[in-house]
């Protein structure tokens, strides 16, 4: 999974993408170190914990869970991983190439 | 627990004291309990300090779960007929579940519902049923929990047997539509507004049930019922696929405040995850 994203935002550098972490493991001190350990690049929101205000607004209760999102701000996949979310997110890219008429 | 099994042992005291008075159900089944939590806890020390995976499979044969689910089935036996015998099989059952032993588990399960229905004990039941589709089957699962919400006396059984027949119901409406091929420009991975089913509609019922008459009743993950069972509600009505994401504010890592709404123009991943 994290081999995966990490090749594909380097991949995707400078296309319209962004993969933004909602981390869970603690306080900004703590993600951090995490982020160094495991050479993490992208922006990771510190939620603090499982139980944290966006893992609870989202409802979320298993870890991961994923979430794509178009341009538009519309979800359009939800727990897509490895070549799923690759394939998604290529193609709400290409959306962006050509919008749809 | 503690405080349901010492007021259950209260409720079964006998009058007159004999000279060597039998040890209480409750008293036993509180003592398994204990005694299966603390292997459980060493069982899992040894399991973190494992080095490699060798160790770890090596450690994972000493799983205590197997060996004390024979005690707990062997006490619900020998006190069938009392309070105590209801807490034995849904440790049978929670332990079968865990270890894929589906005899045991459906031996539990139809033994609750047969002659425990009405016991206090179901509660801890109720979320067990969350994860044993794989071992006793969803559909059945189901019908577990529609017989206690039917049936129970308790509001803290029926309140987990309303939210998890809901929670049921829309990971059985959800893995049906798993299997579409993504990459076709079809929404895939997850539901659309579209495919509101009959299945989801009974589901949100349960939910605003839940919300509505549940919101005093502890849920045992934290919260309680009611919170739980809004936080689904919130899910069906804005995360669903089709739908604007809800915008949030958090910060981040360095301190730097951002809101999903900043990344309009992009296509965004977002990804909740724990190093663990």
């Amino acid at each position: 999974m994290l081999p995966h994203e990490k090749e594909l935002v380097e991949r995707l550098k400078d296309k319209p993408f962004a993969l933004i972490g909602i981390n869970s493991d603690g306080d900004a001190e703590t993600v951090k170190k995490i982020l160094a350990k495991n050479e993490i690049t992208w922006r990771n929101a510190i939620d603090g914990s499982t139980g944290g205000p966006l893992a609870t607004q989202w409802n979320v209760n298993g870890w991961p869970t994923i979430y794509v999102i178009d341009a538009k701000g519309v979800i359009r996949y939800r727990d897509v991983r490895d070549q799923a979310m690759e394939d998604a997110v290529m193609a709400l890219l290409a959306e962006v190439a050509a919008p749809a008429k | 627990m503690l405080l349901e099994l010492t007021a259950t042992l209260l409720a079964l005291s006998p009058g007159p004291a004999p000279q060597d008075p039998p040890i209480e159900p409750a008293a036993r089944l509180e003592a398994l309990v204990e005694r299966f939590k603390d292997a459980q806890q060493a069982f899992f020390k040894r399991l973190r300090a494992a080095e490699d995976d060798e160790q770890r499979t090596a450690i994972f044969e000493e799983n205590p779960g197997p060996e004390f689910l024979k005690e707990f089935r062997a006490l619900a036996e020998e006190v069938e007929g009392t309070e105590p015998a209801a807490g034995a099989w849904v440790w049978v059952f929670r332990l079968g579940t865990q270890s894929s032993s589906a005899a045991d588990a459906k031996q539990a399960l139809e033994t609750l519902l047969a002659k425990h229905v009405e016991s206090p004990a179901l509660a801890e039941l109720a979320p067990e049923l969350e994860y044993a589709g794989h071992v006793v089957g969803q559909e059945r699962c189901a019908q577990a929990l529609r017989t206690m919400r039917e049936r129970s006396p308790h509001s803290a059984v029926r309140a987990g047997a309303t939210f998890y027949l809901a929670t049921n119901l829309l990971a059985q409406g959800r893995r049906s539509f798993v299997a579409i091929e993504v990459g076709t420009g079809q929404k895939t991975g997850g539901w659309t507004q579209a495919q509101s089913s009959e299945v989801r509609t009974e589901a949100r019922k349960l939910l605003e049930e839940c919300a509505a008459q549940f919101m005093e009743v502890d849920h045992p993950y934290g919260r309680t019922y009611g919170q739980a069972a809004k936080g689904f509600l919130f899910e069906l009505d804005h995360l669903q696929v089709g739908m604007v994401a809800p915008d949030f504010e958090c910060t981040d890592a360095d301190g730097v405040k951002f809101k999903l709404s900043d990344y309009r123009g992009k296509v965004v991943v977002v990804d909740f995850w724990g190093d663990w």
